[in-house]
């Protein structure tokens, strides 16, 4: 019965002479179907596969710029539906509140007082404004309590502030249809003389040519010391021989760019004097986005919403950036420091191994007494050195982990490599004439792929920890750039007063690791099913 | 065939499967001997046979799961062993019933001095011998299996000895207590050839002088023909053929018995440029396996009733077999005609 | 065994001359010296600096120096603070990161071979999911996310242990407890995972066979045959252990506020101050390196097939 069901199953497998399928099987296929079989290691995939969507499309995805500070939106809590405006109304009132249960006139029961009292002792600030809000705004509703004229004027001006505040941004200047950056730079110079109602451009262009000297002055190659030592004149001589390599025409485009920018900074000055005035008169709706034609023949697209308006899902951090963006962006840096450091060190590792191990002799032995001494070593250690040495950029941190971490792999691949020298199919190859590189590198690549990219996929949450490692103690990536150590070290730093600061970039990365541990150790047993459960 | 001897370890109709992710494996499907005081019994068979299986079910010492005794009995001094309890089975293991394994090198704890795994041995089973008097014993028996230096060496590690000289360790560690029965899983396979004959003669020498019988493992014809006083042919979980060796030699009625034979290289069949005979084809794979006789794609007797059911066991003057060779009219008829209503239903 | 020792003790060497001579030139190379910052230093002053710090001699024989104070024990003036040298900084620190590593690993290897055991034993029981649950959580988590939250929850919310500080400071020993377990976590579960791999793998070995036919008890087995093979992984990973905990402790420190040594370390990265990260390091590295030669004797104290 059972085999009959099977058979028809498998219509186009063999068949021997007791009925029984037979199946060919090659590792990868069967590894496939072992991998499958795997329900966290299936899930794990999954998730790492919505994470590397999120990171790789976060540019397209409807969020907010996660390096644009909003002051006033400092440590807003998350919220699905509230908006950013009526959380500062909340934050003010409690404030207002609570003052207001100090100074007596927000009267409350005994218990609630004893109560505040406890938690004000055990500095749990949030419990204390929950309750002190909602009895407020019943009191308030009910009649029995009343704000004073100097708190009603705090909070009509927040009001205002909220129903005013505006965030405008001016993008496609157009010129009579065309692009104000294809211009020459007496062009743009004329329309930004027109827009700030002067007759000429001499000083506009004067003013220019000494910005972009001192530009150019800055960017040149040269020591504070050597600077110290320079007279005015060396430095002009300086300038205009990087001017001169610059070339003509790129000298122009910068001065160009120049004034487009003071050009849109003067168009946004006056579209937001025009916006604010429509908004105090109730013309205007929220969101705004339109052409509009400033000064004759220039249009542009201005887009317009109201400050308050904004909702911030998971909360904003200490300078009023959206955490939800920077969560996503942050994972984007560090899934790419885990993905590009685990490729550079595996390729040291590679390159190193097979030298070790096809080389042999003196060079095998050089690379690996260093390979021992390294894993003697506290290397994380090593790496905090070099950040600090060398500067706290991305590029050294890649480095700097890179240099401390192809140990591993390059014993492995110079182990496969010393086998497969000495193993006999090898050694007929070259009694036939083959040459021995090529024998190992096509034998070599089958052989060990399997090996690397299970390694490798296990390697990419560890260097993704370290990165994070290096960014909670601030030696890693650095400000406005976020990644999920640094998110994690903001949040600590004030994790009882803000707790989602520290919860949401925590569940994120902690998420994203064991995924990649679930589905790296399904795929090393699926690959390898000797080693079950193996570390 | 007359045997007045005691039968010292009956084994009844015992059934071993393991529960695997493809399907069942019935490694040990009904199979029968008894082993007889002071006799050697030989179990031959290709890997995957059974073999090793069924003489680990008698010490229950099957890994459960995936395995399990699905039926049988094995009657060791009138009580069924598969009916005990783990505490009695225990006292039986390694005491009454010692095993020897097929590679010295890993069956031995590489990291225990040989004497500490003898001592605790003998001590397991006779509380109130002391350390010294057990240390004592243990070098004795050392000296029987032919260790030299056997009082200076007995505090060696096992690397420090070589395969022969482990799988004679073995051996003392088996003898150490009080076995009635010493069940040998191929000791000799994992050992150089010149090896191979002393530990063989060893194992003769000891059970005469002790009187203990011998299960002897084992996937070479040659072997048995030297030390057994009778043979199971086993082949995918069954025994083929059963009989004393000679007759077996001089007589094999199962195929599949008579291939193995021919295949034995023999010097006495001089000077015959013949080609070595060889089985064709290989063991099937007991995944579920379908009734027939699992040996009839490699049999050059097979007949149509092979493929559809077991052959029944016939027994000739203690001569045992399970071959459609042997089996009467009536038999083969009733398997035809089952078929031949089977292939009409199916239209 | 004394031979085996003997040339253990021969290889560090090498070793730790590596780590000193590194550390010597980095120190060498690295851009902005003990006077960074102090701009328009007069010639006389500066020419005063660099001979107290011996920066006025030729390379080699600065290196010779550096080799023989560091050997004897000496890691030199801290560039940053004045009062002090390295050598101050780092002995009143080490002791307090040295206690809360050794708890933390003593934690690991107790709790960790425990659970390990116990999971192989009763494999898929329910012990044995709890174990590899935990043990999934512990490698998956950063200590610096284990830790703050535990703080969070143990020590503000529930109030059952204080938040930080340390004991020396007078705040009692229970300011070890949170540190400790944030600390060995992701060691307990790396060990209890490799214990419970390597018992199956051990129990499924021909020796625990022949143990059995033997008629020994289960228990006994585990004990006497079994424990020593499944152990041998674990000694291994000890080295690696070492150097994550010396290497966590930095973070842990930082998030309790103990008074270790890892917080001169981030500091002086931060501050550039060389001698103090270098020497920082240099300690790490010895300790490490003693680590390491006290794990291969007990590894070779295990395994009798280790050729002395």
């Amino acid at each position: 019965m059972f085999n009959k069901k099977k058979k028809d199953e498998n219509e186009s497998g063999a068949v021997n002479e007791f009925d029984q399928v037979v199946e060919g099987n090659s590792l990868t296929k069967d590894a496939w179907k072992r991998l499958r079989k795997n329900k966290m290691a299936v899930i794990g995939l999954v998730v790492v596969c919505i994470y590397a969507f999120l990171s790789a499309f976060a540019s397209f995805l409807p969020l907010y710029a996660y390096d644009e500070i909003v002051l006033d939106h400092q440590n807003l809590p998350p919220s699905w539906n509230t908006s950013a405006g009526d959380l500062m109304m909340q934050d003010k009132l409690e404030d207002l509140y609570f003052t207001s249960w100090k100074e007596g006139r927000l009267l409350l029961t005994d218990e609630q007082d004893a109560q505040i009292r406890e938690w004000i002792e055990e500095s749990k600030t949030t419990k204390v404004w929950d309750l002190v809000y909602t009895e407020g705004q019943k009191q308030l509703a009910a009649g029995n309590f009343a704000w004073t004229a100097s708190e009603q004027k705090k909070i009509d001006k927040l009001q205002k502030e909220i129903e005013t505040e505006l965030f405008i941004t001016v993008n496609n200047v157009k010129v009579d249809g065309v692009k104000i950056e294809k211009l020459s730079s007496d062009e743009v110079a004329q329309i930004y003389a027109d827009l700030l109602g002067l007759d000429s451009t001499t000083a506009i262009l004067e003013q220019t040519q000494k910005e972009m000297r001192s530009l150019v002055q800055n960017d040149l190659d040269l020591t504070d010391d050597q600077r110290a030592v320079l007279s005015e004149e060396d430095f002009a001589k300086r300038v205009d021989e990087a001017i001169a390599d610059m070339g003509e025409e790129t000298y122009q485009q910068k001065v160009v760019d120049n004034l487009v920018g003071k050009v849109d900074a003067q168009i946004l000055r006056n579209v937001t004097k025009e916006l604010k005035a429509q908004n105090t008169e109730g013309t205007i709706s929220f969101p705004y986005d339109e052409m509009i034609t400033v000064d004759g023949n220039v249009t542009t697209e201005v887009i317009a919403t109201l400050k308050s308006n904004r909702h911030y899902l998971l909360g904003t951090d200490y300078s009023g950036r959206d955490l939800l963006a920077r969560i996503i962006y942050g994972g984007q840096i560090s899934i790419m420091i885990g993905l590009v450091g685990t490729f550079f060190s595996v390729f040291i590792g590679i390159v190193l191994g097979a030298l070790a191990g096809y080389l042999g002799g003196r060079v095998d032995y050089i690379i690996m007494r260093i390979v021992d001494v390294m894993y003697g070593l506290p290397y994380m250690l090593i790496v905090i050195i070099t950040m600090a040495i060398f500067g706290r950029s991305i590029m050294n941190l890649f480095i700097a982990l890179g240099i401390v971490s192809w140990l591993t792999i390059a014993r492995m691949v110079r182990g496969q490599i010393m086998s497969l020298k000495n193993s006999e199919y090898v050694e007929a190859a070259r009694s036939m004439g083959a040459k021995t590189w090529r024998i190992i590198f096509k034998h070599m690549i089958p052989n060990s792929l399997s090996i690397i990219i299970v390694y490798s996929t296990l390697r990419i949450p560890a260097f993704i920890m370290q990165e994070s490692f290096l960014s909670f103690l601030g030696l890693g990536v650095q400000a406005p750039v976020a990644s999920w150590g640094s998110l994690i070290s903001n949040g600590v730093s004030s994790m009882t007063i803000y707790p989602w600061r520290l919860i949401f970039p925590s569940i994120a990365m902690t998420l994203f690791l064991f995924a990649m541990n679930f589905f790296g150790d399904g795929l090393r047993d699926a690959f390898d099913p000797q080693s079950k459960n193996q570390l | 065939m007359e045997n007045n001897k005691k039968v010292i370890l009956d084994v009844k109709d015992l059934q071993t499967y393991f529960l695997t992710d493809a399907g069942v494996v019935k490694a040990v499907d009904g199979v029968s001997f008894s082993v007889r005081e002071g006799e050697t019994i030989g179990i031959v068979g290709e890997s995957g046979s059974g073999k090793s299986v069924t003489n680990l079910s008698i010490m229950k010492l099957i890994p459960s799961p995936p395995g399990k005794i699905v039926g049988g009995e094995v009657i060791f001094e009138d009580q069924n062993i598969l009916d005990l309890s783990e505490k009695e089975l225990r006292e039986i293991r390694g005491d009454k019933i010692s095993m020897i394994f097929q590679d010295p090198m890993t069956s031995l704890n590489p990291f225990l001095k040989i004497s500490t795994q003898m001592i605790e041995t003998i001590r397991l089973h006779n509380k109130n011998v002391s350390k010294e008097e057990a240390r004592e014993k243990s070098i004795k028996v050392l000296e029987d299996v032919g260790i030299p230096a056997a009082r200076e060496r007995i505090d060696s590690y096992p690397h420090q000895f070589s395969g022969g000289m482990r799988q004679r360790v073995m051996i003392a560690i088996a003898l150490s207590c009080n076995a009635k029965v010493l069940i040998a899983d191929e000791p000799t396979t994992a050992l150089d050839v010149t090896i191979q004959a002393q530990i063989l003669e060893l194992i003769q020498s000891i059970s005469k002088k002790y009187g203990t019988s011998v299960i002897l493992i084992t996937h070479d014809l040659g072997v048995v023909a030297g030390m057994c006083d009778e043979v199971c042919v086993m082949y995918a979980g069954r025994i083929v053929e059963k009989a004393l060796t000679d007759d077996l030699y001089k007589k094999p009625l199962h195929p599949y018995t008579e291939g193995l034979i021919k295949s034995v290289p023999r010097m006495d069949t001089s000077g015959s440029k013949e080609k070595l005979f060889s089985i064709e084809g290989q063991p099937p794979n007991v995944i579920d396996l379908p009734p027939c006789c699992p040996f009839h794609p490699r049999c050059h007797k097979a007949m149509e009733e092979c493929k559809h059911a077991y052959p029944p066991r016939k027994v000739f003057d203690g001569h045992e077999v399970s071959c459609w060779l042997y089996a009467t009219d009536e038999e083969k008829n009733a398997v035809l005609k089952s078929i031949g209503s089977t292939e009409e239903n199916d239209k | 065994m004394a031979k085996y020792i003997f040339k253990r003790l021969l290889g560090m060497i090498p070793t730790l001359l590596i780590i000193i001579t590194l550390s010597f030139f980095i120190v060498r190379i690295a851009p902005g010296g003990p006077f960074d910052g102090e701009r328009a230093l007069p010639e006389a002053v500066k020419a005063n600096i660099e001979a107290k710090y011996h920066l006025d001699e030729p390379v080699l024989q600065q290196y010779g120096r550096y080799l023989f104070d560091v050997v004897r024990g000496d890691l030199g003036p801290s560039y940053k603070y004045k009062d002090n040298d390295v050598n101050y900084y780092i002995f009143t620190s080490l002791p307090n990161s040295a206690v809360l590593g050794s708890v933390a690993i003593v934690l690991a290897l107790f709790f960790g071979i425990l659970f390990g055991v116990m999971a192989a034993l009763y494999q898929n029981s329910w012990i044995d999911y709890l174990t590899m649950a935990i043990a999934v959580i512990g490698i998956s988590v950063p200590n610096f996310v284990v830790a703050p939250v535990l703080q969070l929850v143990f020590a503000m919310n529930l109030g059952w242990l204080p938040t930080s500080g340390w004991y020396t400071t007078g705040e009692g020993y229970a300011t070890i407890v949170l540190p400790a377990i944030s600390l060995s976590l992701a060691y307990f579960a790396t060990i209890a995972r490799l214990t419970r791999s390597s018992m199956l793998d051990t129990l499924r070995s021909d020796y625990i066979r022949t143990a059995k036919a033997k008629g020994m008890k289960n228990s006994t087995i585990i004990m006497k045959h079994a424990m020593k093979g499944a152990m041998l992984p674990v000694v291994s990973y000890l080295g690696p252990a070492f150097a994550g905990v010396i290497t966590g402790s930095i973070v842990i420190e930082q998030v309790f506020r103990v008074p270790g040594i890892g917080k001169f370390f981030v500091q002086s990265s931060f501050n550039r101050d060389y001698t103090l990260i270098v020497g920082v390091v240099i300690v790490f590295s010895v300790i490490l390196v003693i680590m390491n030669f006290f794990v291969d004797i007990v590894y070779a104290l295990l395994d009798p097939r280790i050729a002395y």
